[in-house]
């Protein structure tokens, strides 16, 4: 098994990605999500590269409809095939894929059991996301589970159901990828983390995406959401992270001088009335451009030569490390992507029309 | 499986209301039209409503029709592409597809060419049956071909279709060279109307059969797998 391969693929957006994803969770964050959309199709087989090629398990899934079969995704447009009702469609899709499985618990899992009945066309981009993200899950077992934004098709599923299911796949051995403007939802597992920039692919400059700063603390507190607010003003600092999800009583805090962070965090603290419970630095300051450390493993050395933007993930094969392990911590000043033309952004459309994403139109940049 | 997937589609496609209204009103024009030809001279009332109002104007828009009916307005690669994403071959899906239409307009066009025969002809000429078969076998070979001239404008979506249907009324009104290739002007030399480079009806409905299996076999082929 040769895992999942992009070799030399451009199509759209992408401007070039190479990359080999082994079996287990992949993050793959970035900040076009028309861009992380084709990544997903891609590996789907729904869509097909421009130049260069997309293996998995060495066959090209657009082009191998056994591999489709053993794919799982979950893509920006999930339109059901035309049938008499929402339940025949899904029936039909199980039929397609040579699943045994009930049509009936697949829209019970996608919050839709009451629309059964309904016609495909009737329903929403959204519940027609969250029908497609039961399917996905309930593949009985895919080779490959391809999810654009999983967090964000539609209420049907809980965050923490779309999580066991991601959990459960990657523990089986599929490749499991999961592509998303922000995977904090899923900062909690131990994955392998690449990040789409520029319509490049490389190994992820950090957990925190746009995050910067050379150091960080980590504050535990029971009143998160007010610390933040208080710490958002201060000039000394460079950024504020709470996840709500995955680390409710956490905020991350960034600045360039560790003890000018602890010394605001704290004042700020004092003067809101916050109580905190800890406070403890989270990163080693690392030179600027540095490669992000493998998960699990120590922070970098202070001076380590980076790989070039856009290398290759981990080594495929390495073991990877246990499920609920938390990942290390690491923040990283932007490096920029070799060879990056300016004029490449023209393709990478600043805004486009999403239905799946929350603010229903816009990505917000 | 694929093929039956593709055929289940058109089915479900046709299942509304909107195919089965426009049948309806191109029937009744046809029937309408016949019975004033009829009335109006009764010596070829039958030749003028097949290549008047039937064949040459209302049955290229009827298949057009119900190409868009299925189709709404898209590629046949995109609208196979949910089952295909789960695994279905794509070509299969569209053979299936395609197939299917291709039947719907050949029994379509055989109705017309019957409805056409029974309004205009009198049923105490001669040749009354041996002209209602004519009539509704030849509609039906015209439909196929329509079929197959659609699906290969399905490869570009709703204005591959229009396109074609453009390229025939233009090419297809002709009796030369230019018109070899277009179910219009094939239908009419089928029907005993003008013959196309001053070929046989055989050589008309071979060549009407051939634009069936060569259309929908170019849009099946073209499709990936």
């Amino acid at each position: 098994m040769s895992g999942l391969v992009f070799d030399g693929v451009s199509a759209g957006p992408l401007l070039r990605v190479d990359a080999r994803i082994g079996p287990g969770l992949t993050l793959v964050s970035g900040e076009s999500p028309t861009a992380l959309a084709l990544l997903i199709a891609l590996m789907a087989g729904a869509e097909r590269p421009r130049s260069g090629r997309v293996r998995l398990e060495e066959v090209d899934p657009h082009q191998s409809p056994e591999q489709r079969r053993r794919t799982a995704a979950l893509l920006a447009r999930e339109p059901l095939p035309p049938a008499p009702s929402v339940l025949r469609a899904v029936e039909r899709v199980l039929a397609a894929r040579g699943d045994s499985g009930s049509p009936g618990a697949v829209l019970e899992a996608s919050g839709l059991g009451s629309s059964a009945s309904r016609r495909p066309a009737e329903l929403d981009p959204s519940e027609e996301r969250s029908l497609a993200l039961a399917l996905a899950l309930s593949h009985p077992s895919p080779h490959l589970l391809a999810l654009y934004e999983p967090f964000h098709a539609g209420n049907g599923m809980t965050p923490d159901t779309v999580r066991d299911g991601i959990r459960r796949h990657a523990a089986r051995g599929a490749i499991v990828v999961v592509a998303a403007v922000g995977v904090a939802p899923l900062r909690a597992l131990a994955a392998t983390r690449l990040e789409l920039r520029g319509g490049f692919l490389g190994a992820a400059r950090s957990d925190l995406g746009l995050f910067r700063g050379s150091v960080s603390l980590r504050v535990r507190t029971a009143e998160p959401k007010r610390l933040v607010k208080a710490l958002v003003e201060e000039a000394s600092l460079t950024g504020v992270h709470f996840d709500d999800i995955a680390a409710p009583g956490s905020v991350l805090v960034f600045g360039t001088d560790l003890e000018l962070v602890a010394e605001t965090v704290t004042r700020v603290a004092e003067a809101s009335g916050v109580p905190i419970e800890s406070i403890v630095p989270t990163t080693m300051p690392v030179p600027h451009g540095a490669a992000p450390p493998p998960h699990g493993a120590a922070p970098p050395p202070h001076g380590a030569v980076p790989p070039p933007y856009g290398a290759a993930p981990p080594p495929y094969g390495a073991a990877p490390p246990p499920y609920g392990a938390a990942p290390q911590p690491y923040v990283a000043p932007l490096p920029e992507a070799p060879g990056r033309a300016p004029d490449q952004s023209v393709s990478m459309p600043t805004t486009f029309a999403d239905p799946t994403r929350p603010s229903g139109g816009s990505d917000g940049r | 499986m694929s093929v039956v997937f593709g055929a289940l589609h058109v089915s479900d496609a046709l299942r509304s209301r909107t195919p089965w209204l426009l049948q309806v009103l191109a029937f009744t024009a046809v029937a309408v039209l016949g019975v004033v030809e009829q009335a109006r001279d009764a010596a070829y009332a039958t030749e003028r409503t097949l290549f008047g109002v039937a064949f040459g104007f209302l049955a290229p828009l009827l298949f057009l029709a119900l190409f868009e009916v299925v189709h709404r307005k898209d590629r046949t690669t995109a609208i196979i592409a949910p089952l295909a994403r789960h695994g279905q071959s794509r070509r299969a899906l569209a053979a299936g597809l395609l197939g299917s239409l291709a039947l719907v307009c050949a029994v379509s066009g055989g109705a017309l060419g019957l409805v056409a025969a029974l309004s205009s002809a009198s049923p105490t000429a001669a040749r009354f049956v041996p002209d209602l078969v004519a009539c509704a076998w030849g509609g039906a070979a015209i439909g196929a071909a329509y079929a197959g001239l659609y699906a290969v404008g399905s490869l570009w979506g709703r204005w591959g279709r229009v396109a074609m249907l453009a390229i025939d009324w233009v090419f297809g009104s002709g009796a030369g060279y230019a018109a070899l290739p277009f179910p219009r002007s094939n239908a009419r030399s089928l029907l005993g109307g003008e013959p196309v480079i001053d070929s046989s009806q055989l050589v008309a409905l071979a060549i009407l059969l051939g634009l069936t299996f060569a259309g929908v076999l170019l849009a099946v082929l073209r499709a990936p797998r």
